[in-house]
């Protein structure tokens, strides 16, 4: 168990105790002591057993399932703050801006729920629809094994939406420079000018190198990012880059790293599924961005050409070093040819990169762009291929 | 068998399954802890909410045996640890096969007789698994008997003064139902996992019915959509899960294929056990009970 967790533990007794529970002295102890029994730390178990240590009546019922919800919030990474003895959760916004906390700005009445097809999003604080249905996961927790019960999303709209994302791509022109005719190479000319003692010659030119979309998908499966982004829409977003991307390996990582390319090498989404499913590939975990970014820097670099787009899907609160994950991401700026980041909650306006996962990343992206449904990949396809790469959805704009 | 501290969430709802008990994922996993912690776990609830089949359950899922403490007013510490046996004891000292000190002495083992408490410490390190201790009703024992249970639990050990202390490697498991007639110390509840047992939903009362009673379905429902909307009247004591199952078994018994305001009005008996309420629940109100409940099958 975490420090994170473990203090998380004290806060919510407290909390308890402030709104009138009879929480025993060592009550947070006893919860610590549960949580760590636990194979699962799922939402419902997690709450059974700080129920079953934190309450002694039933008339204590009301005011713990108020907190819990606040609890469950904060020990994900969220900045809500415990209410007041009314046992309603409120928001802190003394924060800096709203944070990009998924129990702080985003109820999702109709959302994905966990191995469903989602709905409209819209504002709001509080826990989403899939919360309350009992999402398993945590900020630690282990992850689940992949379950789809079949892919019912829209799979020709996904297709359309990735080819125009992977149309977008491969007219990017790169970061990197090369023989062109967009403007005057100065280094080359003085080298040629050395050269030949100074006499004038045709001005050498340069470019921006364009490439053909290739690169590395790189998908943040921990249970916060599954319950904010339409899965059926995840699996056709890779089934279709794999299909339509040149060696593009695709990772998805929690709090490990699992190369899934194989699983989408199928004919369908469904049959992707299908696969994921049967090789017991797993997902819904806690979130090391750092440590799944320093796995692959560590056993497979070279899958990171310098004529790369790495696509990160993530939201980017990370529950490990934050340190760590600023140095992966530098070396994953200077290795690949661009890098872009689609956060599931920059689909709310109100979201901006205050997260520390995000801060830290940040610099070191090309783009950044909003990515929880259908709609959303559409959007950034069109603004790739209108704008090229950028970060206005850091402003919180989105990327609309 | 699985051993206790290795169950897994699985073992207990397979353990619940095989006897039929239909449990919340909450009970599964306070259970779970109970098992793991080896803390003893404090059930409330309204009287037949389920909370003593609970650790029967426990015990028969686990195949280990269940030593049961029925609590009452006055219940002493020799009816729950020990008490010598007098008349045996009289016999062998007159018989002079023992004497009262010495080396065949009247204050052996073979001359105690264990009560529950005891017995379920003596019996912890036999078997796979230590037995189910059930404290029954521990609301109805008073306070002083709550002391010496906390005493018992905090340290799994009773002190023999003529034998010494004999206390359980593996300690049982022990559950402790109340019916909340009254306020449990702190001191007890500290020690304890929570869980209170609040009657079922529509849904899983007919998945216990169904599983418990040989009743047809659609009657099953009747009878569970009947039971629900009683159980929203202000009642002097509302039905517990064990008086839809009785009812259910009378009204299997009687061979009712439908469930009318007439058969409602002859059996209403084995679920309302109070006057008061059997008076309140009039032709009238039985009818809109029935009511609701084909508006609550149709809708489920």
């Amino acid at each position: 168990m975490d420090d994170h967790l473990r203090a998380e533990l004290v806060r919510f007794a407290t909390a308890l105790r402030a709104g009138g529970v009879a929480v025993p002295g060592d009550g947070a102890l006893a919860a610590a002591d549960a949580l760590a029994a636990l194979d699962d730390r799922g939402r419902e178990a997690v709450r059974a057993a700080l129920r079953a240590t934190l309450c002694t009546r039933p008339a204590d019922e009301d005011v713990f399932a108020s907190r819990f919800e606040t609890f469950w919030t904060r020990v994900r990474g969220g900045d809500t703050a415990y209410g007041d003895d009314d046992g309603v959760a409120t928001l802190d916004t003394s924060a800096e801006g709203v944070a990009d906390a998924p129990g702080q700005m985003v109820v999702d009445e109709n959302a994905a729920m966990p191995g469903g097809a989602g709905g409209e999003r819209s504002g709001g604080v509080g826990p989403s629809q899939s919360e309350r249905a009992g999402s398993q996961y945590s900020a630690d927790g282990a992850s689940e094994r992949v379950s789809l019960d079949g892919v019912r999303g829209d799979e020709g709209s996904v297709d359309d939406a990735v080819a125009t994302f992977t149309d977008a791509v491969a007219s990017l022109p790169g970061r990197r420079w090369g023989r062109g005719t967009g403007a005057p190479d100065v280094r080359r000319a003085l080298r040629r000018g050395a050269a030949t003692g100074g006499v004038p010659l045709p001005l050498p030119e340069r470019e921006r190198e364009r490439s053909a979309a290739r690169g590395l998908v790189f998908v943040d499966v921990s249970g916060s990012v599954l319950d904010h982004l339409d899965r059926d829409v995840l699996i056709g977003f890779c089934h279709a880059i794999r299909r339509r991307w040149r060696r593009t390996p695709i990772y998805f990582f929690d709090t490990a790293l699992r190369d899934v390319s194989g699983a989408f090498d199928v004919s369908s989404p469904a049959a992707a599924a299908d696969v994921l499913e049967s090789t017991r590939v797993e997902w819904g975990g806690g979130t090391r961005i750092g440590d799944a970014l320093a796995g692959l820097h560590r056993e497979r670099p070279e899958r990171v050409g310098r004529h790369d787009t790495v696509v990160v899907v993530s939201d980017g609160i990370e529950r490990g070093d934050t340190d760590g994950l600023r140095e992966q991401a530098a070396w994953l700026s200077r290795r690949a040819g661009r890098v872009l980041w689609l956060n599931p909650l920059a689909a709310d306006e109100r979201w901006t990169p205050s997260a520390p996962g995000m801060r830290a990343v940040l610099p070191y992206l090309d783009g950044l762009y909003a990515f929880a449904d259908t709609d959303d990949l559409a959007a950034l396809a069109a603004d790739l291929k209108r704008h090229g790469p950028t970060l206005r959805a850091a402003d919180g704009r989105g990327s609309a | 068998m699985t051993a206790f501290a290795d169950a897994t969430e699985a073992d207990v709802r397979a353990a619940f399954d095989r006897q039929d008990y239909v449990a919340g994922d909450d009970v599964v996993t306070t259970a779970l802890l109970a098992l793991r912690l080896g803390n003893p776990l404090l059930v409330e609830g309204a009287p037949g909410a389920g909370k003593t089949e609970l650790a029967k359950t426990l015990a028969r899922g686990f195949d280990t045996d269940l030593v049961r403490l029925q609590c009452y007013e006055g219940l002493a510490a020799e009816n729950a640890l020990y008490e010598w046996n007098y008349t045996k004891q009289l016999l062998a000292v007159e018989g002079e096969e023992a004497s009262v000190d010495g080396e065949h002495s009247v204050f052996d083992e073979e001359y105690l007789l264990e009560r529950p408490l005891l017995r379920a410490l003596a019996d912890a390190d036999d078997g796979e698994n230590p037995p189910v201790l059930l404290v029954d009703e521990v609301d109805r024992a008073d306070e002083a008997f709550e002391a010496l249970l906390l005493e018992v639990l905090s340290d799994f050990q009773v002190s023999v003064p003529e034998l010494g202390t004999i206390s359980a490697d593996r300690p049982p498991i022990v559950v402790l139902t109340s019916n909340r007639t009254r306020g449990l110390s702190d001191a007890l509840k500290r020690r304890c996992l929570y869980l209170h047992v609040e009657p079922p939903s529509f849904e899983r009362e007919l998945e216990i019915v169904e599983r418990k009673s040989a009743l047809d379905t659609d009657v099953a429902a009747a009878v569970c959509g009947v039971v629900q909307a009683l159980r929203e009247r202000a009642l002097r004591k509302q039905p517990g899960v064990a008086e839809t199952l009785d009812w259910a078994d009378a009204l299997a018994a009687l061979g009712v294929e439908e469930l009318d305001a007439a058969t409602v009005e002859r059996t209403i008996g084995c679920l309302l056990k109070d006057a008061t309420d059997v008076a309140e629940i009039d032709a009238e109100a039985i009818e809109a009970a029935l009511d609701e409940a084909r508006a609550g099958t149709r809708a489920a």
